[in-house]
């Protein structure tokens, strides 16, 4: 028995230390780079810095990460252009090492600065980044090696192409779990609503909102995100798998453009399912190294490889189990949003909220009315009104706010109410809970209502209409 | 369920709609309302002339009413901040709302400053004064203030100056303030009005023309949703500062109120409610013609553009039920008077922020970031 076990282990150790040719990462690492260059190009001209960084007089902060310190205006361009800079020294691989490091570091912080930033494409960014400390992918294509011969590597361990498939899948399997909700297969929103709404785009836009396309699209959009990692590991569907995956992404563009650099990076990520050397066939570059797997029982397993292999095996762990701990919640995550965040739900429902907080000092039974637009920004004041965690942290500075101006202790009550997937708005946050005295944390919040039963409605064009 | 009720009738007599009609019907009824506007600033602006050359109870009393009907017809453009009108922030904005009226940032110590240092007489009227000195905001306070007090404090250069104004300098330098302010806005008004005319700039075909081609509007949707997102206006100006907090506040002065010097602050609200149903139903009489009602009919949420109706209506019936001249007066005498018409229009702005919003797909940020 321990025989048998020892040679799985070793075969398993050899299959991950098995030489590939390089090519394929070295061109995942050239177009990650230059994701990551256009990515802070776009936040330096579109003025996302100043909407999304400078202007808030409040920032909404992750729970357990309030301590992150708030950069100046100054320093922010300056980090989204050393982000831009360091994209580029990844792309062309010089200093790769500590340049992606620093990437992650600078990226990551960036998001830590505000909730309302989070989007599932910049934590996959920042996933790719911290990936990429640990894969050599400089070793070839790249100023490193043509500075340091001795560097110079025809393959990798296969591990390297293992971690970034498994990354990728994590994203497409559960972004289609996500889909599998009655709202999205059985009434087909939010599509219809988006389709709806889209109807003046050239060409296709007087077909979005046709009986059954949006439906046809939800179960296409279910389908393609939970297969589509097979076909794509099947050598003999790749290529039409990758033919969707082109398809999809840019049909996901072409419709919705605020999902911004999402298809990109998808369509990207996707290439490291093909076979290791695609890209040498697409350059016509040398023959890839004929490589050959070592015998299992000649593979001399270092310390460090199994010490790597029990962190890799971790940050898989997580990464399968943190998308599924929305289930402890129970009730729709949608709804309570719960577990929502690093769960891979991209474009998995439109909602939207409204939110006024009722502060009451309970001394002389004084009432007042706050706004959140007095703290938050839009886009700010549409990501805290929908996710009751925000609502909670406004609700704790407000109580502080008044605090400072000579009131402690007051009440702060929540009028919430939130629209999801078209339905009328419903009541999101127990009003009569008083929410100075609720404590963020990642326990359940009981004072979160349940979703509303009714279904979605169901837009349908009236094309002609009689009066 | 009624839903919308405006289109343009096909032979069968069916209603055939489209979002370029929409667009345009929401283009002509800016149009219209900015035409009205200009009429009503060109009245003003004569009636205060008239003021200035001959300053007595007569004129005066005209010069306020010119003022009156002009914010009546302001107040229901206010809720239409798309096109031209709106902020430079927004697609298609010019910038001209805050020239032409720049409440909340009316600063009375600012205006009391300009009167004591003559800078309304400045040849570039526009560049010496901030938009928180001049446009309707600043023509209030000087036809109706009679007060001889300043809100300038010891660290303005108007506090040691002001008590040295006669009484008579300085009524005669707040009518002459007045004149060059109206000028501008009336300026102003012109430009706003050519800017939509169908006969010169046409910024009416430019919302009907949205798509590709377009190089303000590139899709029909992108035009819609900055007259829907014109709507944050009943939230965060009609309910949270002309409402709220004059409300919370606990005022029983009209210190805290829009209008502190006319006594207009419910007709405003009034006005504003007006535009509003103008935008939802449609602009013809008693709200006719297309509006946001018929986009929610064409797509199916008959129920939701009812609901918003009957809301409308609900708080214009609010704003109706106060029987105080003015909301200070109101709030001393019946305040819950006020808070009801704050909580009607709270239950609108709820319905638009949330339903309407995802009905419609509507993204509720001035700049378009990236979302999945």
């Amino acid at each position: 028995m321990t025989d048998t076990f020892g040679t799985h282990r070793e075969r398993l150790w050899a299959a991950l230390a098995a030489p590939r040719d390089i090519a394929a990462i070295a061109a995942f690492r050239v177009a990650f780079g230059a994701i990551v260059v256009i990515s802070a190009l776009r936040f330096l001209s579109y003025g996302w810095i100043d909407e999304l960084y400078n202007k808030p007089g409040f920032h909404l902060r992750y729970w357990g990460f309030g301590w992150v310190p708030l950069p100046s205006p100054a320093v922010t361009t300056a980090l989204f252009v050393a982000t831009g800079v360091l994209g580029l020294l990844v792309a062309v691989g010089l200093c790769y090492r500590p340049a992606v490091a620093l990437l992650f570091f600078v990226f990551t912080y960036l998001q830590l600065v505000d909730v309302a930033t989070y989007l599932n494409h910049y934590y996959l960014v920042s996933l790719f980044a911290a990936l990429l400390v640990f894969v050599p992918a400089h070793r070839a294509a790249s100023l490193d090696a043509r500075l340091r011969p001795e560097i110079r590597a025809a393959t990798l361990p296969a591990w390297c192409t293992y971690v970034l498939r498994f990354q990728v899948a994590v994203v497409y399997v559960n972004a289609g779990l996500a889909k599998a909700t009655a709202d999205w297969l059985l009434h087909a929103q939010p599509l219809n609503i988006w389709l709806s709404a889209r109807t003046g785009l050239p060409v296709v836009g007087p077909y979005l909102d046709l009986p059954g396309v949006a439906h046809v699209a939800a179960w296409a959009g279910f389908l393609f995100d939970t297969t589509i990692v097979l076909f794509l590991l099947w050598r003999r569907t790749r290529g039409v798998a990758y033919l969707a995956v082109l398809g999809f992404h840019a049909a996901t563009h072409f419709l919705f453009p605020p999902i911004g650099m999402f298809p990109v990076i998808m369509v990207v990520a996707a290439t490291v399912f093909f076979d290791a050397s695609w890209p040498r066939r697409w350059l016509r570059a040398a023959a890839p190294p004929r490589v050959a797997a070592a015998p299992a029982a000649r593979v001399a397993v270092a310390r460090r490889l199994r010490v790597a292999a029990v962190a890799a095996g971790v940050y898989m762990l997580l990464q399968i189990l943190v998308p599924l701990r929305s289930h402890l919640y129970g009730g729709n995550v949608l709804w309570h949003e719960q577990g929502m965040r690093f769960s891979w739900r991209v474009m998995a429902r439109a909602k939207n909220g409204s939110v006024t907080f009722i502060v009451r000092d309970p001394r002389d039974g004084r009432q007042w009315h706050v706004s959140p637009a007095k703290y938050l920004t839009r886009i700010q004041e549409r990501e805290m009104a929908v996710q009751p965690d925000l609502i909670l942290q406004l609700a704790h500075h407000i109580a502080r706010e008044f605090e400072a101006a000579g009131r402690p202790g007051v009440e702060v009550h929540a009028d919430a109410r939130v629209s999801l997937n078209g339905r009328p708005a419903a009541v999101l946050v127990d009003p009569a809970t008083d929410l100075a005295r609720e404590q963020d944390g990642i326990g359940r919040k009981r004072w979160i209502l349940p979703a509303p039963d009714t279904e979605p409605p169901h837009l349908r064009r009236a094309r002609f209409r009689t009066l | 369920m009624t839903g919308g009720s405006g289109g343009a009738s096909s032979a069968d007599g069916s209603i055939v709609f489209s979002r370029s009609e929409l667009l345009a019907a929401f283009g002509a009824c800016a149009a219209e309302r900015v035409g009205d506007f200009r009429g009503r600033a060109t009245a003003l602006d004569a009636a205060v002339t008239t003021y200035v050359a001959t300053p007595d109870d007569a004129s005066r009393a005209a010069a306020r009413q010119a003022f009156r009907d002009a914010m009546d017809s302001w107040q229901i453009i206010d809720i239409m901040q798309f096109g031209p009108t709106a902020p430079g922030t927004v697609i298609g904005g010019k910038d001209f709302r805050d020239n032409i009226y720049g409440w909340p940032r009316i600063n009375r110590c600012a205006i009391e400053e300009a009167i004591v240092a003559r800078s309304y007489e400045a040849a570039d009227f526009e560049a010496a004064l901030l938009a928180n000195r001049r446009g309707l905001g600043a023509v209030e306070y000087l036809l109706f203030y009679e007060g001889a007090d300043t809100e300038c404090g010891v660290s303005s250069s108007a506090h040691a100056a002001w008590p040295m104004l006669d009484a008579q300098d300085r009524e005669q330098r707040k009518r002459a303030y007045a004149a060059a302010a109206v000028g501008r806005v009336l300026a102003r008004a012109n430009a706003l009005d050519q800017a939509w005319d169908p006969a010169q700039m046409n910024f009416v075909q430019t919302m009907r023309s949205a798509g590709p081609g377009n190089t303000v509007y590139q899709t029909p949707q992108a035009a819609i949703e900055t007259v829907g997102l014109a709507l944050f206006y009943v939230d965060q100006v009609l309910k949270d500062l002309k409402l709220t907090l004059p409300i919370d506040a606990g005022c029983v002065t009209a210190d805290c109120l829009e209008s502190r010097y006319a006594g207009r602050s419910k007709a405003n609200i009034r006005a504003n409610l007006d535009g509003l149903r103008r935008i939802l139903e449609g602009c013809g009489t008693d709200y006719t013609g297309l509006g946001f009602d018929d986009l929610l009919a064409d797509v199916g949420a008959v129920g939701l553009a009812d609901t918003l109706r009957t809301q409308a209506i609900a708080a214009q019936a609010a704003a109706d039920a106060i029987e105080e001249p003015d909301l200070d007066q109101a709030l001393a005498a019946d305040k819950p008077s006020v808070v009801a018409l704050r909580d009607a229009v709270a239950t609108i702005t709820t319905t638009i922020k949330t339903q309407f919003f995802t009905t419609l797909s509507f993204e509720p940020s001035i700049i378009p970031t990236d979302n999945d």
